[in-house]
């Protein structure tokens, strides 16, 4: 089926490509080292990530505070990842500020916030290894701390088979959970837990 | 319908037929040539010469005949006033003479008739039977990996830039099965599987828009898969392959203690009893994979069968059936993790059924009138689910027909043109149920000035409706001219025109994919995108022993349908949207060389594309600037050495959104593309055994890379075939 007629005798091929690899073998050796070198830098794996969850952040448009359509003012801008679902006041106050460690946690951190006035924010929030059953952005919108009344959730990560309930995520060692995606309007918050 | 066809057959019985039969030889070392064809010009009489370089074609009517001889490696030979009688066979001897490179394949895809390469006004590259075979690639993409020009991002083709990446949905290469249409009717897909990788004469590649002559989805280009053709004489055909996949780089990535294989073969029947020829074949692939929830088992059956109704005439009907299921394996958990799916794709499998039915009628009128009748029926199943849970599930039944003529005025004047109407239905939880009906009209007149200079015009209008949208309608031209300074040099400029309707999928898809954690949303606004590809090239061949291809082309595209993150939605969505208008411009150099009377040729290609997203001014995504591919082979009586070499720039720009709200973790991790392959076959047929051994390494140096983000691409594979012919 791949017959040699036709074509001319094996034995002076032979010995034809017996001279060229005489002449070339250097050459050929050289070549495969240059291609073997060019073949170094792909990829590798990265080194295991603290753990935490990760996702997008995306701020409805036209209705950041400040702005004519906004009434709010607006004095931090946290993410917030709680163990604890339902929460009340006390337990609101005290995981954020009061207990140390926190039973709630804030990203970036307490002194620090999310960018303002802008479309969307990627995150990626280390955290202790647990379960987390409530997770959002919470708005700071009086200058007082510690009362209740100078917070406000102003959206949730929802559950997606049921997006009348929060996102439980599980976070595990070595891993970030990521897609926690939160989208915040705020003229249109979600229901407070407390 | 069976009165008309018989009809010609009658008459046929009646004509006076004669025989011609003869010998085919080396014109240098005048050996007999084995495998060479033979056929009667305008008919479908042929044949293929014999271990000892003899041939006989029957039933050749009475007088005068041109007998066309061709064969890989030799000048194609036209012997014209051959003289056929009734009374004693007309006996013909005939020298071929070698050719180092083949600068005149025969090519049938440019202008939907044979013509030579050399007359075409685009650029188009054939990969032959012989290439895939020694390839032993288990899918068609894989074989396109070595095209230039073209790039394989996974399972989606991209000719020269014109596809970014979208799952494969809304191809922008339209690939045809024997010159039909073959796209799945919801995701409007190439599902390279279904293509029977063992049973292909060759695959003729055209780059450039070419709707002008085969309508929607041939915005970048026309890959044309054409079957091999039946022996006249009973032949079992087999191959079995078997590879294992090397370790991955990294223990890190090294997720299973079993070595993972990746097997299969076919077997082939074929042969010829009266007017009937006819082809059957069964193959089995089995892929554990590299990665985890990504393995496959196949079963494919085709069957071929051709039956001459008159020299003049025949009639051929072609079956597929394939039978799947595969990993559903969408992207890594992470870069860390790079061999495992993303937990929201763990456990899950897909299953498809997928077939095929085609017919084509062909008829010599005369030596100046040929046409042809063809349809496909194309249905396409599958269903996905999650740990056992069904999930998502489509049906799709694609009908397409039509009819061409091809009327020669003179030897300077061919006009061809033809009418095609195609229905298609879906049925899906994830796109709904709905129809669609099209048709379309086309012609192209080819014009001869003189002997250097050849012209050609062509258009086709399309009209397509799809469930309760509006109608639609486009009009594509096109141009090119091939002018011959020499015998060895010719240029050519063309100008084509492509568009693609939106499939079912992109207008229509709303469901939670379960893949991802984003919804997709319908967009039942989508329009038509379209494009328009200029080109000018030489091509030379020099002393015979190289072939020299330059082209420079730009390719300009309206209304780009790409798959968007739609941030405006709560909760986020993906949504297809006609977002972009872009321009690509580039080059591409093909040199092919052969040495020493073939014992050593080569092939070197490269393409240089600088694309342009012209509403941000940014670079497109998922289009790598520079591709480079090298080939040898070195022949040594029954010894064949193959080596490979693939090079693709890192991709400049992806899908930043997709990766970050999919989310597909460690997404934007991307190198260049650097592959070598090797390959050794062993001819047994000089020890009298009719089979030929093989050993193939892939991804030699077990280089770590991605084509698609979040997909690592194959580890090394090291794999033995045996192939056999009896």
């Amino acid at each position: 089926m791949h017959g040699k007629l036709g074509r001319p005798d094996a034995l002076h091929f032979n010995s034809l490509i017996a001279t060229f690899f005489q002449k070339s073998m250097k050459k050929i050796i050289v070549l495969l080292a240059l291609v073997e070198l060019s073949c170094n830098g792909g990829l590798s794996p990265t080194p295991p990530p603290k753990p935490g969850i990760s996702g997008t952040v995306v701020f409805a448009k036209n209705t950041w505070p400040g702005t004519s359509t906004a009434p709010d003012s607006l004095y931090n801008l946290w993410i917030f990842a709680s163990q604890i679902y339902p929460l009340d006041s006390s337990l609101v106050i005290n995981g954020l500020f009061l207990t140390n460690p926190p039973t709630i946690f804030l990203y970036p951190s307490v002194a620090e916030n999310l960018p303002f006035n802008v479309d969307s924010v990627q995150y990626e929030f280390d955290l202790p290894v647990g379960t987390y059953k409530y997770i959002g952005v919470i708005q700071h919108i009086t200058p007082d701390y510690q009362t209740i009344r100078s917070l406000r959730v102003v959206g949730v990560a929802k559950d997606r088979a049921d997006s009348t309930l929060p996102l439980q995520a599980q976070v595990v060692e070595g891993t970030v959970t990521s897609g926690v995606n939160i989208h915040v309007d705020f003229h249109n918050p979600p229901p407070q837990p407390f | 319908m069976t009165a008309f066809l018989l009809l010609p057959c009658d008459l046929a019985a009646q004509e006076l037929t004669g025989t011609v039969s003869g010998k085919v030889d080396d014109a240098n070392s005048h050996l007999p040539l084995v495998g060479a064809n033979v056929l009667i010009r305008d008919t479908f009489l042929g044949t293929t010469t014999d271990t000892a370089g003899y041939f006989e074609i029957r039933n050749v009517s009475v007088g005068e005949h041109t007998v066309i001889v061709s064969m890989v490696g030799y000048a194609r030979k036209s012997i014209t006033n051959v003289s056929v009688s009734t009374e004693q066979p007309t006996m013909l001897e005939i020298d071929l003479i070698p050719q180092e490179v083949e600068a005149q394949q025969v090519v049938i895809t440019a202008s939907r008739r044979e013509q030579l390469s050399r007359d075409v006004p685009v650029s188009i590259t054939t990969v032959s039977a012989k290439a895939l075979s020694l390839r032993v690639p288990t899918t068609l993409d894989d074989a396109l990996r070595y095209v230039p020009g073209v790039n394989m991002m996974y399972d989606q083709v991209n000719i020269r830039g014109s596809s970014g990446y979208s799952r494969g949905v809304g191809t922008r290469v339209l690939l045809l099965f024997d010159g039909l249409p073959y796209l799945t009717g919801d995701t409007g897909e190439i599902t390279w599987e279904t293509i029977p990788m063992f049973q292909i004469s060759r695959i003729e590649v055209v780059k450039g828009a070419g709707s002008a002559l085969y309508g929607s989805s041939a915005l970048g280009g026309v890959i044309n898969v054409i079957t091999k053709d039946i022996p006249d004489k009973p032949q079992v055909a087999f191959r079995l392959y078997s590879g294992v996949y090397s370790s991955p780089g990294y223990s890190e990535w090294d997720w299973s203690d079993k070595s993972r294989l990746s097997s299969g073969g076919y077997i082939s029947y074929s042969n010829s009893e009266g007017s009937l020829h006819y082809l059957l074949s069964v193959s089995r692939s089995v892929d554990d994979s590299y990665r985890e929830d990504d393995a496959y088992h196949r079963w494919d059956f085709y069957l071929k069968t051709i039956y001459d109704l008159a020299p003049t005439q025949n009639l051929t009907v072609v079956g597929n059936l394939n039978e799947r299921t595969h990993g559903n394996f969408f992207w890594w958990k992470s870069l860390r993790e790079a061999t495992k799916p993303a937990d929201s794709q763990l456990n899950g499998n897909v299953w498809t059924n997928r077939g095929n039915v085609s017919f084509a009628y062909k008829e010599f009128v005369s030596d100046r009138v040929f046409y042809n009748i063809k349809g496909i029926y194309y249905g396409n199943f599958w269903r996905d689910d999650s740990s056992g849970h069904p999930n998502n599930v489509s049906a799709s039944h694609s009908f397409y027909t039509e009819g061409q003529l091809t009327y020669a005025f003179n030897s300077t004047n061919i006009l061809t043109a033809g009418l095609a109407g195609n229905y298609d239905k879906v049925t899906s939880n994830l796109f709904g149920t709905h129809p669609g009906v099209g048709a379309a009209i086309f012609a192209q007149y080819e014009l001869s000035m003189n002997s250097s200079t050849k012209f050609t015009a062509g258009a086709r209008y399309d009209w397509q409706k799809v469930s309760a949208l509006n109608s639609g309608s486009q009009l594509n031209p096109k141009l090119g001219v091939v002018y011959s300074l020499d015998r060895a040099t010719s240029l050519r400029a063309s100008l084509g025109t492509g568009f693609r309707y939106p499939a079912i999928s992109e207008l229509y898809t709303n469901v939670n994919t379960e893949v991802s954690v984003l919804n997709v949303v319908p967009n039942p606004d989508l329009k038509a995108e379209s494009s328009v590809s200029y080109e000018v090239g030489i091509s030379r061949s020099i002393a015979n022993h190289l072939l020299f291809d330059w082209a420079v082309f730009e390719n300009d595209f309206k209304n780009l349908i790409e798959p968007g993150v739609d941030t405006s939605i709560n909760p986020i969505a993906i949504r297809f949207a006609n977002v972009t208008k872009a321009r690509i411009r580039g080059t591409e150099v093909d040199v092919k060389f052969t040495v020493v009377d073939r014992v050593l040729t080569g092939d070197l290609g490269y393409t240089y594309i600088d694309s342009k997203d012209l509403s941000t001014g940014e670079v497109l995504k998922f289009r790598p600037r520079n591709t480079l591919y090298a080939s040898a082979q070195l022949n040594i009586a029954h010894w064949t050495l193959q080596g490979d070499y693939r090079y693709m720039s890192r991709v400049e720009a992806i899908d930043e959104n997709l990766v970050r709200f999919a989310p597909i973790v460690d997404g934007d991790a991307r190198v260049p593309i650097k592959l070598a392959d090797v390959r050794t076959f062993y001819d047994l047929s000089g020890m009298t055994l009719p089979v030929r051994i093989g050993l193939s390494v892939t991804n030699m140096f077990n280089y770590h890379y991605v084509e698609l983000i979040g997909n690592l691409a194959p580890v090394r594979m090291v794999m033995l075939t045996l192939d056999g012919l009896f």
